[in-house]
């Protein structure tokens, strides 16, 4: 009695197997499916890793937007009116103290230093970015004081600064990171006028 | 067994007619490159509205420039630069008369249109005297630096004046 898986062999004997035609269709079908796949594959992780960025820098500038939003608007008073475009700004606060905001091109960081008003030696800067992103130190603190014989304005700040990631070499358009903050705020507590 | 002898006459066997598979195909073609056309459209859309919003905040950030330019000079240096001419405040608040380079074009206009920006009535006996302008800020994109700017643009305006 013949076993079944014989009968399974013989039309497999018979076959010629694949032609030279076939293989051709089916190395060319896998060179394109292949190449279509290795391509989604890299634009996902560009994407994933400028995603990463992006969220890094935003959350690094929008914490720094809010720590300098917060000290200048609870200010006591700005001295240095008319200021053109340091890259520092220093406040009295409501306390007397001094707080001094600065960006530095060095080190790529915001830093927010605080004095007291004794003769305690001041606190070393404390940076408000890490340093997963940096800041280029093109940043601006305007002190406005405007004319109040022609309008009754409070004191205000002009801000602006970019975020960029930490590896700044980058200039590849997919992974670069520049991110623009621009804000006036004004002394919430200013009585000057 | 009669199955597998069947197998066997491959030949015999009748598969689908060339009319058949053609008209596959073809429906095959037209939906995927319906859905495809589709696909590419919002891309482009969704391309479009995130530079529409850039281009608008960028031109926000004109105006508010040109308010802290007019509070920290005075709104005549302003008007010497941008009074019926493109001009172009940058980050550092100060007046170019020439637009930046990249994707964005950026100008700022001042013109002096009374009815839409009016100063007070019998403004003449104050002093100083109100001036009161409106300020256009224009933003266009292009797709990538070597390209001409299209007609796309994003424009906000408001008035400036130096009057309360």
């Amino acid at each position: 009695m013949k076993l079944p898986i014989t009968t399974y062999r013989l039309p497999i004997k018979k076959t010629d197997g694949f032609s030279l035609i076939e293989l051709l269709v089916v190395v060319a079908l896998m060179g394109v499916i292949g190449t279509i796949v290795l391509q989604i594959t890299t634009v996902m992780f560009r994407s994933q890793g400028k995603a990463e960025l992006e969220k890094a820098a935003k959350q690094n500038g929008d914490l720094a937007m809010k720590i300098i939003e917060q000290t200048i608007r609870d200010a006591k008073d700005i001295v240095d009116c008319g200021s053109t475009h340091p890259t520092y700004i220093t406040v009295t606060n409501r306390d007397n103290t001094q707080t001094t905001l600065s960006c530095s091109a060095i080190s790529g960081q915001f830093t927010k230093q605080s004095i007291g008003s004794g003769a305690a030696a001041p606190l070393p800067p404390s940076p408000i970015t890490d340093t997963k992103v940096r800041i280029p130190g093109d940043c601006v603190f305007n002190v406005v004081c405007p004319d109040n014989s022609e309008r009754q304005t409070p004191k205000y700040v002009y801000v602006y600064f970019s975020v960029e990631q930490a590896n700044s070499a980058a200039t590849d358009p997919y992974t670069k990171i520049d991110l623009s903050y621009q804000e006036t705020i004004s002394l919430r507590t200013y009585m000057g006028y | 067994m009669k199955k597998l002898l069947n197998l066997k006459s491959c030949k015999a066997v009748k598969g689908q007619s060339l009319l058949e598979v053609l008209v596959g195909l073809s429906l095959l073609a037209v939906v995927l490159s319906s859905v495809l056309i589709a696909q590419l459209t919002a891309m482009k859309n969704a391309d479009n509205a995130r530079k529409k919003s850039q281009a608008t905040k960028l031109a926000q950030e004109q105006i508010e420039r040109a308010r802290v330019f007019r509070d920290f000079s005075t709104i005549d240096s302003l008007a010497n630069l941008c009074l019926n001419k493109t001009c172009y405040i940058n980050s550092r608040l100060e007046a170019l008369p020439v637009t930046p380079t990249g994707i964005y074009g950026q100008t700022l206009t001042l013109q002096t249109v009374g009815a839409e920006c009016p100063t007070p009535a019998g403004g003449a006996s104050l002093n100083p005297t109100p001036v009161s302008y409106k300020a256009t800020a224009v933003t266009t994109w292009r797709k990538n630096e070597a390209q001409p700017f299209p007609a796309l643009e994003a424009t906000v305006s408001s008035c400036i004046s130096n009057w309360r």
